[in-house]
């Protein structure tokens, strides 16, 4: 690859411009809100014009006019409709403040969908493990929506779902109606409870042996704490899993979304063009390096 | 259009400045401020530092004023052609509440039309660094406002025939000889300079000047003065296996060593010509009413400049000078498939504790696949 | 005597995985299979801790009293795991709570007995204590991540 001369970069199309584009929100409503903990709420948008089917995994930037923009990934698959998208939001900072108080009616900026998605299609005839940590589930969702939506192409399907408590359960009436799925194996454990929970209790990782998958032929799909995820793909390691099919979704502070401002880089990955959904063999040389 | 080279009597080279003028260009050349050589508007050939020369070392820059008739005899200063192409400040849009909707006015200005003269090699290769960070980034983001103010400007190029104690470029491959980028370069003699269209725009220029050629003899003497600048300049990278030199040595203990001086001051960051990070910043009015979002310079030596989980990832300067050098060095070849170094050594001059990239790369280098044992 | 399709499960268990056959061989005969309804203590701390229990199915709770905090649960158990490791230890006493959440079978072995087999045969000792060694650890990385509260 040679360097563009001056005449080169001159000769650019005219793509490039309008100049702001990549950066500019669309501005749409807010069709529902929900409260899921006492934390946490799923907010519905309307889909802006021109807004490409999303793929589950990737996710917007949410716009505050005045306080700021941050990142969510998309809980809803484009699947379920093409016409609003959800987003499961936990109250953490100035924005998410502001997002999680929004009221139906009220507009917001959007723009997306990025980055990169789950292996939902490419999964077929596969074994598909799913880890869920926490919000980790939020991305999670709208595969596992697809999984079931198409179940006959799969193996055996399992979510193993772990939160901090059974009061921090994220989309419980959807856990119930996934209970009952024929030929799904749903794990969900936390770590404390009182007696009044009947589940399992202790980290996520610990549920890993207890499901069935052929090893070799397993994709596993893995987001939750930096800590969750470590210790997941260890215990999947171990269980045979190869690396390149253990998928796992980074979190890094990004701004502009597009592998440009330099935020969320992990080693040589932008965390929001590259990924946020990378096979674990892509990074295992950084994942664990402290600092980094 | 290789092969016409030109002759630009000194006496004449105003002539070029109003050309560009008339031509609707807004002159950006290298003038005298505040102690040292920035580039800014360069109206008149009496801007130009003529004879000035630059001593710089580690954490030091001085001019002194030396008798000869050279006008390029200094080499590089703190500004880079970046704070033009990609402004440490932009607005990008305006956002107004109306009711229960809301206004979106773009504010991001159009950019000059620049020409840029008498910028170096290490600069231009910058730009061309640039190019690919800014632009050719295939499917991914292009900055708008680089690509047009880089689509418009031109660049009239001096090679440099001098260097500084600080300079790195040939052991770097960008210079002093000029491969990137320019619309014209001109090399120094006494009394004039043999200029060398690149591009069409570049010969454009110089058409109308009339200039006479210039004889194989002068290019060469002129060539000559260049080679041997590049010949004798003594700072020098390894770039043997660079790369991966860097990303096995992650936990190497020098990273803690040169954390001891480097205060995190974010300088060398904000010197170097192909640093690209930035913030967006949010800026409201007092009702609260009206915001305006601009894009802001950030650097990776800001302790809140990365953090995952709301907590910052990379708490200790050690690992923010790792993740300054890696990518410098390592990552950005994986990026954008070049060094982000162009060796024009501002990091070392700019650097107030001193602190050498050079010598940092060496350094680990010679302690290849040691390991920190203490935390 | 435990039919022999029960002795099928047992030997499945994770916990038998790629030890000796003449180890796992010795252990089994020490095995008996048995249900428990639910609500049923497996360990109560403080008690002497008389047996081993390896998990076939069910669930079973691992619980902690304190005055402060009331019964706290700490974890859950169910198939493939492994309860109990003070019967090996001295002075042989159980320092949690254990109780069905659920009907469980389980393989439940005498711990004198299971302790003579060790003292006796260091061969079947060693791959016994190095086999609850790993069940210790996993169960203590899992407590370290616990104590980390990740999700807050």
């Amino acid at each position: 690859m040679g360097e563009p001369t001056a005449q080169e970069a001159a000769d650019l199309p005219a793509a490039i411009m309008p100049a702001v584009a990549p950066v500019l929100p669309s501005f749409v409503r807010v069709l529902r809100v929900r409260k899921d903990t006492h934390d946490t709420w799923t907010i519905w948008l309307e889909r802006p014009d021109g807004y490409p089917d999303h793929r589950a995994g990737q996710f917007n930037m949410l716009y505050a006019p005045g306080v700021g923009e941050v990142p969510i990934s998309i809980a809803s698959s484009a699947r379920e409709s093409r016409t609003r998208i959800a987003h499961t939001i936990r109250r953490v900072g100035a924005v998410t403040r502001r997002l999680t108080s929004l009221r139906r009616g009220e507009t917001i900026g959007l723009r997306g969908p990025y980055g990169s998605a789950w292996p939902v299609a490419e999964s077929q005839g596969a074994d598909v493990v799913v880890v869920a940590g926490g919000l980790g589930l939020a991305p999670l969702r709208p595969a596992i929506v697809e999984l079931l939506a198409r179940r006959k192409r799969y193996g055996a399907l399992a979510l193993l779902y772990g939160a901090r408590t059974p009061a921090d359960l994220l989309y419980t009436a959807e856990l119930g109606k996934w209970r009952s799925v024929l030929d799904f194996q749903l794990l969900v454990t936390v770590d404390r409870a009182d007696r009044s929970w009947h589940g399992h209790i202790g980290v996520v990782t610990t549920l890993i042996p207890a499901v069935t998958f052929d090893p070799q032929n397993t994709v596993a799909l893995v987001c939750g704490p930096e800590i969750m995820m470590r210790f997941a793909v260890r215990d999947l390691l171990d269980r045979g899993v190869p690396a390149r099919r253990i998928y796992v979704s980074l979190e890094r502070n990004l701004q502009c979304a597009v592998g440009f401002c330099g935020h969320c880089q992990l080693g040589p990955k932008f965390i929001c063009a590259d990924g946020p959904v990378f096979a674990f063999d892509e990074i295992a040389p950084y994942f664990s390096v402290r600092e980094l | 259009m290789a092969g016409t080279v030109y002759v630009l009597p000194k006496e004449r080279f105003q002539e070029l400045l109003d050309r560009l003028k008339a031509d609707g260009y807004q002159v950006v050349g290298p003038v005298l401020r505040d102690g040292a050589i920035v580039y800014d508007d360069l109206h008149s050939v009496d801007q130009i530092p003529r004879g000035w020369v630059d001593q710089q070392e580690p954490g030091r820059y001085q001019l002194v004023h030396d008798r000869s008739q050279r006008w390029f005899t200094f080499t590089p200063g703190p500004l880079s052609l970046k704070r033009f192409l990609f402004p440490p400040s932009l607005s990008l849009f305006r956002v107004r509440r109306n009711g229960d909707g809301v206004q979106l006015q773009v504010t991001m200005p159009e950019p000059p039309r620049y020409a840029f003269v008498g910028v170096r090699a290490c600069d231009l290769a910058a730009v061309a660094v640039q190019d690919r960070v800014y632009i050719d980034r295939q499917g991914l983001f292009s900055d708008g406002y680089y690509a047009a103010a880089r689509r418009k400007a031109l660049f009239i190029a001096v090679e440099c025939q001098s260097y500084a104690a600080t300079c790195f470029c040939s052991s770097m491959g960008t210079g002093p000889e000029v491969n990137h980028t320019a619309d014209v370069v001109l090399l120094e003699l006494e009394d004039r300079f043999v200029a060398q269209p690149r591009s069409e725009r570049g010969a454009a220029v110089l058409t109308p000047l009339a200039l006479e050629q210039a004889t194989d003899e002068e290019l060469q003497r002129a060539k000559h003065y260049v080679r041997q600048a590049a010949a004798d300049m003594e700072r020098q990278v390894d770039l043997t296996d660079i790369r991966d030199l860097l990303l096995r040595n992650l936990e190497n203990p020098r990273w803690d060593q040169v954390a001891t001086r480097c205060i995190a001051c974010a300088n060398c960051t904000m010197v170097c010509p192909t640093c690209f990070c930035f913030s967006f910043q949010e800026v409201t009015d007092l009702t609260g009413n009206e915001a305006e979002r601009r894009r802001v310079v950030d650097s990776c030596f800001n302790p809140e400049f990365s953090y995952a989980f709301g907590v910052e990832v990379r708490q200790s300067v050690a690992s923010r000078y790792r993740q300054w050098l890696t990518h410098k060095f390592a990552t950005w070849y994986d990026q954008f498939g070049v060094s982000g170094c162009v060796g024009c050594g501002r990091c070392i001059t700019w650097c107030p504790a001193g602190i050498d990239v050079t010598e940092e790369l060496s350094a680990i280098r010679a302690s290849d696949g040691s390991r920190k044992e203490q935390l | 005597m435990t039919p022999p399709e029960t002795i099928q499960d047992v030997r499945s268990h994770p916990f038998f995985k790629d030890l000796p056959e003449q180890v796992v061989e010795a252990v089994l005969s020490l095995a008996k299979e048995r249900d428990y309804a639910e609500g049923a203590w497996l360990c109560r701390e403080g008690d002497p801790a008389d047996r081993f229990f390896l998990i076939l199915s069910g669930t079973v709770a691992v619980e902690l009293h304190a005055p402060h905090t009331g019964k706290r649960r700490i974890q859950t158990l169910g198939a493939g795991d492994a309860v109990g490791w003070s019967w090996l230890i001295p002075p042989h006493r159980w320092q949690f709570d254990v109780f069905t959440v659920r009907p469980t079978r389980v393989a439940e072995f005498d711990a004198q007995e299971l302790r003579k087999l060790c003292e006796s045969d260091h061969t079947v000792g060693y791959y016994v204590t190095k086999r609850l060694l790993e069940v210790v650890s996993r169960r203590l990385a899992a407590a370290r991540i616990q104590l980390m509260d990740m999700y807050a």
